[in-house]
């Protein structure tokens, strides 16, 4: 899940609780509601019905001399004097007995009253609700207790369409809140947007180039400055092994370069021996191997660089078939049969050295490993987007097992093989090194002595930026 | 003929100059850009032996400076660094070849006299052996009048061999300078033969005086005329 759908949620997840919160209260007062508004009305009902109740000269202080409109049929009155005698009853009470409690807030009581008997508000099971107060009036020479109550409407369906309405309320709410979190959070998430593009800009060919530090110390300042910092450790470890690369190829070709000239000087005397010259010859081709090897080894790490590139449109076809022309020689020596189906133009963007090196690697192999009188395929045909080149080569294959491998540095499928057929166990790898440089994709498939084919597909526009020279 | 080398190790200098010595050149030498830069500015010389890596000064900036300040004499680049950039940048600074460390000493032979034939004297573009004769401006050969007419690898075979007069140059380096160094010299050094064989042929050395010798383990050497 995305950070700004995830801040949505959170957003929306509180901004919900919130209203909850509050809906609730507002939900609980609500429901208070009706039924305070009937105990004011019960609270007054009584103090009318006792004023017409009682003789005059028991009438109590606390009542004024108003008279509201008050129908005594709606009520369900009993006013008791000091020795519980009902001294007044209004017409109700004979439909129905309440209970009196001793509380001092209203209570509600349900009771089954047939409608045929009397209509009043009753439920499809004939069951009235009445809202019931008592109340103690003190009046001269004693206290009279007054029991008032009154059927009400079904007041649940009321309390369910104030749960309606907040319901709705708060499904627009969170309605509105994910909206409106989504906004905030793409605003929240926009600097960080512009942080990762610049910094995906950054690649090696400009490593020295920054992520501008906006005007706020915020936490995006922070994290541009973190994001800097490793740049630059970055933009360190690349110059230190570029300086290692340097020192290392002087430091190691230097020797060997001295070696191999002294040695070819000592073949070259006149009074040498000739089994000693015929050893030192041989000798002097061990030191050249390993020069080879030093080399592809300083290349290799050069390519992991991605140093030395050069990017220019070349003719694929024409370097092609001069290779193998190169190679006529050893074609013919070894009775190989060559097939090639090469276009007569093919141009690619791509590094010409490093190109012809892919090429003289996998013809070396296809040659190596292959048995005189075998075969050997070209195919080279131009796609849409690049060029597909496909060696095959008949001769030992390579187990399945290996397959994987062979690009691996200095991995070989028999170590015996080595000593046989020479070569420092880096060609692939320099190959696929190249390969991908370019844009491009290579793999290998082999049958185990039925052949190998290598396959590459070379994009005609590489996607690698050139080098800002 | 004068040669400046100019290397900051010490012991590959005095190899040098010991085997460039008994080639007949008069040798100079310097060991850092700043000696380099006296030495040219002081003296002319035919040909000079630079690398890039240099201490004060570094190898191009001696190049540039040099070749700013009008001198032409024909600069042979040495680098331990094999990196197609810095060829690249040598030659555009001006220098007239570029030889990777670590050399076989029959490729430096081949490349000085190649530089030094070129920056001028025709006299010294024919080169020649016993009736033959190898011209290295026209790719002409010829025996006695006959002209031979041979592949590029072979004529590539033939100059070298005659530009290593009485030095036996190994099958390993005559690949390597025959193909390029991107070829494998391990594979290709097997199939040189095939190449010395139709040579052979053509200048009609199967049959005739021996021209080109084989020595056997060691490689192949053209030798003057001792008849």
């Amino acid at each position: 899940m995305k950070i700004r759908q995830k801040i949505a949620l959170w957003i929306t997840g509180a901004g919900v609780l919130v209203s909850l919160v509050f809906s609730t209260i507002v939900f609980l007062a609500m429901m208070d509601q009706p039924y305070r508004l009937i105990d004011d009305e019960l609270k007054t009902a009584s103090h009318v019905a006792m004023r017409l109740a009682l003789p005059a000269g028991e009438q109590p202080e606390v009542i004024k001399n108003d008279n509201p409109p008050f129908n005594s049929k709606q009520y369900w009155i009993k006013i008791f004097n000091d020795r519980k005698t009902v001294v007044y009853q209004s017409e109700l009470t004979r439909y129905v007995d309440l209970p009196l409690y001793d509380k001092h807030s209203g209570y509600t009581v349900k009771r089954t009253i047939p409608k045929e008997r009397l209509k009043l508000h009753q439920d499809e099971n004939n069951e009235v609700t009445f809202r019931v107060r008592r109340f103690r009036v003190p009046v001269q020479g004693g206290t009279y207790v007054v029991q008032i109550g009154k059927p009400i409407e079904k007041l649940d369906e009321e309390i369910l369409e104030i749960i309606k309405g907040i319901a709705l309320g708060l499904i627009t709410a969170m309605l509105l809140l994910v909206f409106l979190s989504y906004l905030i959070a793409g605003r929240v998430l926009k600097p960080i947007g512009v942080i990762d593009r610049l910094a995906r800009e950054i690649n090696d060919q400009n490593l020295s180039v920054r992520i501008p530090l906006g005007q706020n110390k915020d936490e995006l300042y922070r994290l541009a400055k973190s994001l800097n910092r490793m740049f630059d450790r970055l933009e360190n470890s690349f110059e230190t092994q570029k300086e290692f690369i340097a020192s290392a190829s002087h430091e190691l070709k230097s020797p060997l370069a001295l070696l191999q000239l002294s040695m070819e000087d000592l073949i070259q005397k006149p009074d040498l021996p000739e089994r000693l010259r015929q050893q030192l010859t041989r000798q002097t081709d061990i030191v050249r191997r390993m020069s080879r090897l030093v080399k592809n080894l300083l290349d290799l790490s050069a390519l992991e660089l991605k140093e030395c590139f050069d990017l220019k449109e070349i003719d694929l076809a024409e370097m092609l078939k001069s290779v193998l022309s190169d190679y006529e020689v050893v074609f013919n020596a070894k009775k190989i049969d060559v097939r090639e189906q090469i276009p007569s133009k093919l141009i690619v963007k791509g590094d010409r050295e490093h190109l012809q090196r892919v090429f003289i690697n996998l013809i070396d192999n296809a040659i190596k490993y292959n048995h005189e009188g075998g075969k050997i395929e070209f195919k080279v045909s131009a796609k849409n987007r690049g060029v597909q080149i496909s060696l095959f080569n008949t001769g030992t294959g390579i187990p399945a097992a290996d397959l994987d491998r062979v690009f691996e540095q200095f991995y070989r499928v028999e170590k015996s093989r080595s000593a046989e057929y020479g070569g420092s166990g880096l060609g692939l790898s320099i190959v696929k090194r190249i390969i991908e440089l370019h844009g491009g994709r290579i793999d290998i498939e082999s049958e185990p002595s039925a052949g190998t084919r290598v396959n590459i597909f070379i994009p005609k526009t590489s996607s690698y930026p050139n080098r800002p020279t | 003929m004068k040669l400046l080398i100019v290397d900051d190790e010490p012991e590959l200098l005095d190899q040098l100059v010991k085997m460039l010595s008994g080639q007949r050149y008069d040798v100079d030498t310097a060991a850092d850009g700043e000696g380099a830069l006296d030495k040219l500015f002081e003296n002319p010389y035919d040909l000079v032996l630079l690398d890039i890596m240099l201490p004060k000064v570094d190898g191009l900036t001696v190049l540039k400076e040099i070749r700013s300040a009008g001198i032409r004499t024909p600069v042979l680049m040495l680098t331990a660094k094999g990196a197609v950039e810095d060829k690249v940048k040598g030659l555009d600074h001006g220098a007239d070849d570029y030889l990777a460390k670590p050399f076989a000493m029959a490729e430096l032979m081949a490349r000085i006299r190649t530089l030094l034939r070129r920056s001028g004297e025709q006299l010294h573009a024919v080169l020649t052996i016993h009736d033959i004769s190898l011209d290295t401006k026209t790719r002409e050969v010829r025996r006695q009048d006959r002209i031979i007419e041979l592949t590029p690898k072979e004529f590539s075979i033939l100059e070298f061999l005659l530009y290593n007069k009485n030095r036996a140059v190994s099958r390993f380096t005559l690949a390597e300078h025959v193909w390029g160094d991107a070829f494998d010299p391990f594979t290709m050094s097997n199939f040189i033969d095939v190449h010395l064989k139709n040579l052979r042929h053509k200048i009609g050395d199967s049959a005739g005086p021996n021209i080109i010798r084989t020595l056997r383990g060691i490689g192949f050497i053209i030798e003057d005329d001792k008849s």
